[in-house]
């Protein structure tokens, strides 16, 4: 294989053809995808269930997540260059492939009316409490349905932008936060049992939406792509982030009071102490920074409900879907009733997720080497 | 025809981002900076029948001067003054809030809230009922220091040295002195307290004494399950922050001199001071181990003569001797008079025996007064000072 620099749209080209997203950007689009309110209430939802072992449900956690990414991983190799839509097609046949793919679609549209929803009353309860929550969130749609138009080029450079400032908000509050941290909260280890951190790490494996995103990536990345790396490396920035969330919070809150904390990274933006208190409202800085991981989280999520839809509808583009997909997820965030119903709602799909992210990709990948489909389909090979 | 739609095309953009402006300017939530009542203090007291006597501390903004710089240019040396307090009286801190919206415009914003204090009344009564306002509130942040005032708080909220315009911000300001002392109790933030109080353990707050123009920021209420209990003196709370590894600053041990006794007077100013609970368990019964390690320097020693090496050794055992005293007594007085575990030993007995922890805390109350504890201290003195 031979080098032969950028493309023209910022793409790569390798042996002289053109593809859409290089090995770096593919990671950070799975990374952008997965980094967003998870990260916000995990470690409340943990801290409830494996009290002071919340950072060994984490650890646990996140060594299903990189392991199961390398299953995900060798899928998409098996798909190349065709996405989960045609793919599905290919190893299940038309109508079980077809229901497959739908699965993932009401997954892709859940996912993105849960992130609105969870991200309006952030929004709504920090920023903007007068401002009716369904303005809220048509202004969180408007970019987001632009961003999902504009395609998957697009998304990936503005995720290589705003994923490095995310990180430069939310590291710092690791550093400062080391005077508050206290050690004790930690021990004594495996004080609630084996049990709960296991069952503590299936509840954070089922809250990694995004870690299938590379099932869709397949067509924009080129065949010599090393997917392993490039599913650990996504995968890698949103679980080291959340073990550090998880482990800062436990030992700046304790767990007691973290698992009382609705959104508990917010209220540690809100208990740091800036030095020389250069900045007195830390928490105001990390929430207009951090929405930003939510606008790329919908429209990531956007972008693939409505060209998943196109590909399997057979239709030229996606734009004319986003829309009315963006409009769906409209719908049904503002359907439940209270953050309480929201936050129901979501552990509900929370059990649903494990379908997607665990059950088909299983089932195609065993399909698919009991007939023998191992690796790289022809370029050619059309869905039936 | 294909033109002319492009032709269009940055009109419409140019519509669509005009019309989004209409709503994303935040109408709803538009607040001018000079309508935002910045509320910088609140002071909590309670009444003999039970109602609560909110203080809410205002600053005004255009008459504060820089810390340390003189009034008699600015507005105060006009008689007014940088701050505003405005009291009412309520069944709740919310109902309190909105009460004060009656009086005082702009209403209260608490997004730069400095410092929260409770009357001694109100932290007798329970402070966790009036804490879960504040928690809630996403303008209020986690991080504003929480204190106990000898008799009433709003009385607190008049007091302000010349050196500074707005007593809050004062008040706010003189824990970062426990570098230079630790006879005040250790900053205790809001945030802190909501982990204390479901974790159910006992604590220290800061007392703040009233003077004549300032306040004194020394000694420290004490907590159990959220009711104050009593008071730790100034060297009680210097005793407590060593043995729970919060101590900063400050001179140690004042002693008549350990090598010439009755003579001289000598200080010793740690410049590192380590803790550590130890538990021991033996045929059920616990007992608990103090262990204390410092280093440092004397710092005064009022009869002129030289520091030999025996002497050093000697000085050494009998600052520790001294230091082991002082904190046990502490402990002493603490288990007789005030049976609150603010050292947290039955959270080091958690830690290191679970097992004996579970058959036990629900009992705490009643066994904590009772339980062994021994103070073992290792003083290190690195410098014995020489004149400049």
């Amino acid at each position: 294989m031979t080098w032969d620099g950028i493309g023209p749209r910022g793409g790569i080209c390798v042996n002289g053809k053109y593809f859409l997203l290089s090995s770096r950007q593919a990671a950070m689009v799975i990374a952008a995808s997965i980094l967003e309110t998870g990260l916000i209430v995990l470690p409340a939802t943990l801290s409830e269930i494996a009290g002071r072992d919340a950072w060994l449900a984490a650890l646990t956690a996140a060594g299903m997540i990189a392991g199961w990414s390398l299953v995900m991983a060798a899928l998409a190799r098996r798909f190349h260059p065709h996405s989960l839509m045609e793919g599905a097609r290919i190893i299940l046949g038309r109508f079980l492939g077809s229901a497959a793919a739908g699965i993932y679609l009401l997954y892709w549209l859940l996912v993105s009316a849960k992130v609105l929803r969870e991200w309006t009353e952030i929004t709504g309860g920090i920023l903007l409490p007068r401002t009716p929550p369904v303005v809220v969130m048509i202004l969180m749609l408007l970019p987001v349905a632009i961003a999902a138009r504009q395609g998957i080029e697009e998304l990936a450079r503005t995720m290589e932008i705003l994923l490095p400032l995310q990180l430069l908000v939310i590291v710092p509050g690791f550093i400062v936060s080391i005077p508050k941290f206290d050690p004790h909260n930690f021990l004594p280890v495996l004080a609630e049992g084996p049990g709960r951190v296991l069952y503590g790490g299936l509840i954070m494996f089922q809250q990694s939406e995004g870690l299938e995103v590379i099932l869709m990536l397949a067509p924009a990345l080129a065949a010599g792509t090393s997917w392993a790396a490039v599913s650990l490396i996504g995968v890698g920035i949103p679980l080291a982030l959340a073990l550090g969330a998880i482990a800062t919070i436990t030992a700046v809150f304790g767990p007691s009071e973290a698992g009382f904390l609705l959104w508990p990274v917010l209220a540690w933006m809100r208990q740091i102490r800036v030095p020389v208190e250069i900045l007195e409202r830390p928490d105001l800085l990390f929430t207009g920074v951090w929405i930003t991981a939510a606008y790329t989280t919908i429209a990531m999520n956007v972008f693939l409900v409505s060209t998943g839809a196109a590909r399997l509808l057979g239709l030229k583009s996606h734009r004319g879907l986003v829309l009315p997909f963006a409009a769906a997820a409209l719908v049904l965030a503002s359907l439940p009733r209270g953050i309480d119903a929201a936050r129901a709602w979501s552990e509900r799909l929370g059990w649903f997720n494990l379908v997607p992210l665990m059950v088909m990709p299983l089932l195609l990948l065993v399909t698919s080497w009991i007939r023998g489909m191992a690796g790289g389909a022809p370029s050619g090979a059309k869905p039936r | 025809m294909k033109d002319r739609t492009l032709a269009w095309r940055p009109l419409l953009l140019l519509a669509a981002a005009m019309a989004t402006t209409l709503v994303a300017a935040g109408c709803w939530d538009r607040v001018e900076v000079e309508d935002r009542g910045l509320v910088v203090g609140i002071a909590i007291d309670t009444q003999e029948t039970g109602g609560l006597v909110m203080t809410f501390q205002y600053a005004v903004p255009g008459l504060i001067r820089p810390a340390g710089t003189s009034g008699a240019d600015g507005g105060e040396g006009r008689g007014m003054q940088a701050f505003w307090n405005v009291a009412t009286v309520s069944d709740s801190v919310f109902q309190g809030e909105e009460l004060i919206s009656t009086r005082a415009y702009p209403a209260p914003y608490l997004g730069h809230l400095q410092v929260l204090v409770f009357g001694e009344h109100a932290a007798r009564q329970g402070i966790f009922p009036q804490l879960d306002f504040f928690l809630r509130s996403m303008e209020v942040r986690r991080s504003i220091p929480v204190m106990v005032a000898r008799g009433s708080a709003a009385t607190i909220m008049q007091l302000v040295p010349p050196l500074w315009s707005v007593p809050s911000i004062y008040l706010a300001r003189l824990p970062e002195n426990e570098v230079r002392t630790s006879r005040m109790g250790y900053l205790v933030t809001l945030g802190d307290l909501a982990d204390l109080i479901r974790r159910g353990e006992d604590f220290i707050l800061p007392r703040i004494i009233p003077g004549q123009q300032e306040v004194k920021l020394a000694g420290s209420a004490v907590f159990q399950r959220g009711r104050m209990v009593g008071w730790l003196g100034e060297e009680e709370t210097q005793a407590t922050r060593i043995i729970i590894n919060r101590f900063r600053g400050g001179t140690v041990v004042s002693a008549r001199d350990i090598i010439h006794p009755g003579e001289a007077k000598v200080n010793y100013r740690p410049t590192r001071i380590e803790s550590e609970i130890k538990a021991v368990v033996s045929e059920g019964v616990p007992m608990f181990l103090v262990e204390v390690e410092a280093d440092g320097d004397i710092v005064e020693h009022t009869r002129i003569h030289n520091v030999l090496e025996e002497d050093m050794l000697k000085l050494g055992r009998g600052i520790a001797a001294l230091m082991e005293e002082q904190l046990l007594g502490t402990v002493k007085k603490v288990q007789r008079d005030l049976k609150a575990d603010i050292f947290g030993f039955g959270p080091a007995l958690r830690r290191q025996y679970p097992d004996t922890w579970r058959r036990l805390s629900p009992d705490w109350q009643q066994i904590f007064p009772q339980v062994e504890v021994r103070v073992k201290a290792k003083v290190t003195i690195w410098r014995v000072g020489v004149e400049r």
